[in-house]
């Protein structure tokens, strides 16, 4: 039949020998003219992609023509970066900036800041104030009324890199942008403040509604009025183009393809005024890609997420720095969980601390990535940020006692001895366990898990689910676990109150309006916590903060693991320079001015 | 003619209206544009619902895509979820152009070395050549695309980069243009289409040669080609202006067929060369939750391969009466 079939198909065919033949052969014309046409079409878009974002005269031309003689010499060179997340749009306000690498690429080398992390990741005052405010100097005052002001002094020689000077009208307008822009989301801090006097363009008083420990997290990027003003609602601007910049560096180009960085020769702070000529960044949006790109050649660092078997695959002429990251992995354990067969009492949560050999778990998760990998040991915070951490995790060894020496507290009792742990009710101590599927490192972490806790008799039921699922609907919903492996990044600034605020618990009266995930419900901690967002005294909040975390380790609402290690690969034959600040949260690109590439 | 066409398009309406169903539910299933704000300390989640809300996002489902269609079938794609409000038209229509050229140039590459493949192993049929093409050809067809991609990038890319001490590389492993290149470069960017094209060619040069082959063979073994050989033509003449010709035929329009199978191999393509078309715009809008974007690539796609498919049909019944007639 196929044989017969396609005779017929032929014979068909050759009935049009000529004309079809012709046809056929003009076909090949037109798919020459439509190969050419194509081509043209991809030109065309290129040029009006270019001719958008690029300026009439080269960026570097014209800062150059502006540029003070600040005596500084460039090595000149074009740096190549591979980066991992490329962001879908770059305005500075609205949800765009939630993307970590729409800061990471993009605003932290245009937007200046009033604070900065240093690179200990502790705030100090940036090169853009003449001093920090402190309550000495009168910059931080608690008035008797209730209201906080804080008084900021700008440097009268900072400048937008078109001349216009930096003034605390700016500040004015970020705090303003901040609020009133379409699709605003990080408003919180911002909504404290009650007023901002600009009147001396050099000094910038904010007043809040009441003390706001975490001041130094606001305005992380000021916005030049003169520019994107005088409507406070930027949600239309700034959407693919920064035009004007405070940082060291102004924008050439950026679209979907290609972020083209040049150096601000009018920037005031001089130190900073980058030594190479241009730098490229470029998307390749996975680990191979990246790596390859390094290899090859077609890139000289990269900021990629660490991954398995980092430790043998990075060879040869590449590097690699790893340090502690902002994310902190651990077990979030929910004691509102619907499927739970008992109550997550504190003692079945410090059991469960107990049970479990971190140490060992961490070399499981990440020790291919880094050598002997460090278990987290703060009971609320990432370790790298601030004074805050003091360990209060780190007698929860793996110790069979204490589990049995806890359970049996309560009831709990081991009818076989190799088997599971029994209650009262006849329920068997055996925790669903979430996490997102296919995750490797955290599948990982789980059968680990699963074989570790096993002989102490205490057993895991494992359903995981996609990002979407667990966190939007099942967070949320306090639908999920009682146990969940995920990692959160939370600080005291800015705030870890939304963590632990007993009115948090998202229920259906508060329409599911809330962060504490965990249904910890503790008074005390949830005063602290709120506390310490109130206490401006820096030593006094220390002393709160460790109070709230020696409560946190002794109710465990959660098992802290590890932190999640940022890592900067770079080429050591093409770049110097990367690597002093792999673990800000401003990216491992951040200090890119002082990077210098190697002659060709 | 006419009746068969508006069969056809009564045919298509339904399937693409399910499609973009199923696509809508699909992707409000596993994906949330607002999912990585969840955890965000900065964000209080009475301003995260209002985001929601200003997207769109706490509207019932079905409402959600009864508004989307009325507006689609207006013209109007809508906007985009994660890019701020950009409109979606601009984005997929950058990622079309870029996707059709390597479509364009793929398929015409294909066919050009699959039909001169195919007509030598027929008319060479059973000797050497004839053997090596055939077992080239299932060793084509059973390639996976991602793997000859990767080994593409290593080979050219790093091992015989190294070998010749290139660096970077002759043929680019990833993206559209060098680094830094600004305004259009023809060469620049034929080198950088050259992995991605050859990744995607490969199976289809497999493919069409073993059409050609079967195709040719079925020809010159017609009673015109007899004919044409008693007529005293020199074989070359029979071969080439009565064979190659009539065989070619049935391979143009399974190449018009196969539109649809190629989105596959494109999405795969384009992820592993990081080449900014359909293929890697419907995988960021999937796993972005931005459902304008991904509806609008979806549909796209899908009118394109019924069109294609369409076209090809109308084309064979153009040159097969018999088609038309449904006496087929």
């Amino acid at each position: 039949m196929t044989l017969l079939h396609a005779q017929g198909r032929a014979r068909g065919s050759s009935r049009s020998l000529n004309s079809s033949g012709t046809r056929f052969f003009r076909g090949w014309r037109l798919v020459t003219a439509t190969l050419a046409v194509l081509l043209l079409m991809a030109a065309c878009g290129s040029d009006t992609s270019a001719d958008e974002s690029a300026p009439d005269e080269p960026a570097s031309e014209s800062a150059t023509t502006l540029a003070p003689d600040s005596g500084e010499s460039s090595s000149g060179g074009t740096l190549v970066l591979a980066v991992e997340q490329w962001p879908e749009c770059i305005n500075p306000v609205t949800s765009c900036t939630n993307a970590t690498w729409t800061i990471w690429s993009v605003l932290i080398h245009y937007l200046p800041r009033l604070m900065e992390l240093d690179q200990s990741n502790t705030y100090v005052a940036s090169s853009l104030l003449v001093e920090e405010p402190t309550v000495a100097n009168g910059g931080l005052v608690t008035a008797d009324d209730g209201t906080f002001t804080l008084t900021y002094r700008l440097n009268p020689d900072a400048t937008w890199s078109d001349g216009e000077p930096i003034t605390s009208t700016d500040v004015w307008f970020s705090w303003r942008a901040g609020l009133d822009t379409t699709g605003t989301l990080s408003t919180i801090g911002l909504d404290l403040i009650t007023e901002i006097d600009h009147s001396d363009p050099h000094t910038a008083v904010i007043t809040f509604s009441e003390p706001y420990a975490p001041w130094p997290t606001l305005f992380g990027g000021l916005l030049p009025a003169h520019e994107l003003g005088p409507d406070t609602d930027i949600a239309d601007k700034w959407n693919d183009e920064i035009t004007v910049s405070g940082g060291p560096w102004i924008q050439e180009e950026w679209n979907q393809e290609q972020h083209i960085l040049v150096p601000n020769r009018t920037y005031w702070d001089t130190e900073r005024i980058p030594l190479v000529d241009r730098v490229v960044m470029v998307p390749r949006e996975d680990t191979d890609s990246q790596l390859l790109a390094l290899q090859t050649g077609e890139a000289m660092a990269a900021f990629p997420q660490p991954f398995p078997g980092a430790r043998e695959r990075i060879t040869g002429d590449l590097t690699y720095e790893v340090a502690e990251g902002t994310y902190m992995e651990g077990l979030w354990i929910n004691q509102d969980a619907p499927d739970r067969r008992f109550d997550m009492t504190r003692n079945v949560r410090q059991a469960v601390a107990y049970a479990l050999d971190r140490e060992r778990i961490a070399e499981i998760a990440l020790g291919t990535i880094t050598a002997d990998p460090p278990v987290l040991q703060c009971a609320g915070w990432n370790p790298g940020f601030g004074p805050w951490c003091q360990d209060d995790f780190a007698h929860y060894t793996q110790d069979e006692a204490k589990v049995a020496e806890l359970l049996e507290a309560e009831g709990w009792t081991r009818p076989d001895p190799d088997g599971l742990w029994v209650n009262a009710d006849g329920e068997e101590l055996v925790l669903q366990w979430n996490t997102v599927a296919g995750n490797k490192r955290r599948e990982d972490v789980q059968a680990l898990v699963v074989e570790m806790t096993a002989p102490l008799g205490i057993g895991w039921e494992i359903i995981n689910y996609d990002p979407g699922e667990l966190f939007q609907n099942r967070l949320p919903a306090l639908n999920f676990g009682p146990v969940a492996l995920y990692a959160n990044s939370t600080n005291p600034d800015p705030s870890v109150a939304p963590l632990y605020d007993i009115d948090g618990v998202p229920t259906e009266e508060n329409e599911r309006k809330g962060q504490n995930f965990t249904a910890y419900r503790s008074q005390a901690a949830s005063d602290l916590a709120f506390a310490i967002d109130a206490e401006v005294d820096p030593a006094v909040r220390l002393e709160l903060v460790h109070e709230l975390s020696a409560i946190l380790a002794d109710d465990v609402p959660w098992i802290p693991l590890y932190m999640l290690p940022n890592m900067i690969i770079w080429d050591t034959t093409a770049v110097s320079g990367p690597g002093a600040y792999v673990s800000s949260p401003y990216g491992g690109f951040f200090d890119m001015f002082d990077w210098t590439v190697q002659a060709e | 003619m006419a009746r068969y066409v508006l069969t056809r398009f009564a045919t298509t309406v339904p399937i693409l209206l399910a499609i973009s169903l199923a696509v809508f539910w699909g992707a409000n299933q596993v994906a949330d544009p607002t999912v990585s704000l969840t955890l965000n300390p900065r964000i209080a989640p009475e301003a995260l619902a209002e985001y929601r809300d200003h997207l769109g996002l706490g509207e019932p489902l079905m409402s959600r895509y009864l508004g989307w269609l009325a507006n689609f079938v207006q013209g109007d794609l809508g906007t985009s979820l994660v890019q701020n409000g950009a409109d979606v038209w601009p984005i997929v229509r950058t990622a079309v152009a870029n996707t059709l050229v390597l479509i364009v140039i793929a398929v015409a590459l294909s066919l050009a070395v699959g039909i001169t493949i195919g007509a030598v192993s027929a008319i060479r049929r059973g000797s050497l050549a004839d053997n090596a093409a055939t077992l080239v050809s299932f060793v084509g067809i059973s390639t996976p695309v991602f793997w000859l991609g990767l080994m593409l990038q290593l080979f050219f890319g790093l091992y015989l980069a190294n070998w010749l001490g290139i660096a970077p590389p002759l043929l680019p492993t990833a993206g559209l243009y060098s680094p830094g290149q600004q305004g259009f470069d023809l060469v620049d960017r034929a080198r950088h289409l050259a992995l991605p094209v050859l990744a995607l060619s490969w199976q289809l040069v497999a493919v069409y040669s073993r059409y050609m082959r079967a195709s040719l063979l079925d020809v010159m073994s017609s009673d015109h080609i007899r004919a044409a050989r008693g007529r005293g033509l020199p074989e070359r003449t029979v071969v080439i202006r009565h064979g190659v010709r009539n065989a070619l035929i049935p391979v143009s329009t399974q190449a018009a067929t196969d539109a649809g199978q190629l989105v596959g191999g494109l999405i795969v393509t384009e992820q592993v060369f990081q080449y900014p078309g359909m293929g890697r715009l419907f995988l960021d809008a999937l796993f972005g939750g931005d459902y304008p974007v991904l509806l609008a690539s979806v549909m796209i796609t899908a009118t394109a391969v019924f069109a294609i498919n369409l076209a090809a049909d109308l084309f064979y019944g153009v040159l097969d009466p018999r088609i038309r007639r449904g006496t087929r």
